[in-house]
């Protein structure tokens, strides 16, 4: 899967629990999901749990912990997914 | 070290359905919530145990910056009435959970055998829901001087790898603030200003007599084991 792929489902899938819409219309690999896209930390539970739905894989707490921003989430699961 | 953390239960995403079907079994223990009152719902459990977590885990960064937030290792055991501990391996994290109507609010001091808490929670207005971010502060600083009886303009808040202080300006250090905000509400705990704000008054007066009688800084400060429980709504 190329990562403009990746990057596109990753945004879908965070768009329902982005509190600022204006973060959202300019989002990048460097936005910060908990500051610029104001997802909140149980929300982001929720986005872990649906990322591993949408891609087939697992995310440990130790590598979510690792991912701050939108970009960070791409490389993650593009790991994962081989 | 100090967290808190709140939850707006009349919020659209605090509703039972609203959470991925494998939300709780990511979150929880089996064990945990089973000491509560069986007067809670099984949602009302969910914040309260939720929240008592990222109220630890809030505190526990203070200690160190690189702790992992992994809901599952901050294992809740309260009581019925909602006090108790947050366990990360072997650390505690004394909590006591309040709740209130639609508001759940928690609040950790790792430290409170030694000082109290100054905490406190707010509801929004319709207004105030635009900017969230920025009601919380000046509502902690609002309470906070009015607790040590001085002006908001004051105190500062700074922010250090995205973890809040307070700043009481002419002083060196600062006080533990935590500050969270949810729904329509807002809520805070910091370590008891007037202990932190007495000791460092007073170590300012002997740092000045020293440098006048070239004696040795010194400051005594006793430092009463109370908890103040700022409820402002």
């Amino acid at each position: 899967m190329e990562k403009s792929e990746i990057f596109e489902k990753v945004v879908k899938i965070l768009t329902p629990y982005v509190k600022s819409q204006e973060a959202l219309e300019g989002v990048s690999p460097e936005t910060h999901i908990l500051d610029d896209l104001k997802v909140n930390s149980a929300r982001l539970v929720d986005v872990v749990l649906e990322f591993e739905d949408a891609f087939d894989i697992e995310i440990d707490d130790d590598d979510v912990d690792k991912v701050e921003t939108v970009g960070n989430a791409v490389e993650l699961i593009e790991a994962k997914i081989g | 070290m100090i967290g808190n953390d709140i939850v707006d239960l009349s919020d659209p995403e605090s509703s039972r359905d609203a959470c991925h079907s494998r939300f709780d079994r990511r979150v929880f223990r089996a064990e945990e919530g089973r000491s509560l009152s069986t007067d809670y719902s099984d949602v009302q459990i969910r914040w309260i145990l939720w929240s008592a977590k990222e109220a630890a885990y809030k505190a526990a960064r203070r200690v160190s910056a690189g702790v992992v937030f992994s809901p599952a290792r901050f294992v809740v055991d309260l009581d019925r009435s909602l006090c108790g501990a947050v366990w990360c391996g072997t650390r505690r994290w004394p909590v006591r959970v309040r709740i209130d109507g639609d508001c759940v609010h928690a609040v950790v001091n790792g430290d409170e055998t030694t000082a109290g808490t100054l905490s406190g929670v707010r509801r929004l207005t319709a207004a105030e829901l635009r900017d969230p971010s920025e009601v919380v502060r000046r509502f902690a600083l609002a309470s906070i001087g009015a607790e040590l009886g001085v002006a908001i303009s004051e105190l500062r808040i700074e922010k250090v790898d995205r973890i809040p202080q307070l700043v009481l300006a002419g002083s060196v250090g600062h006080v533990e603030l935590s500050l969270s905000h949810h729904g329509a509400y807002a809520g805070f705990a910091c370590r008891n200003p007037r202990i932190d704000a007495a000791a460092r008054i007073s170590r300012r007066i002997a740092v000045r007599k020293a440098a006048r009688s070239h004696d040795a800084p010194h400051a005594s400060i006793s430092y009463p084991s109370r908890a103040v429980q700022g409820d402002l709504r």
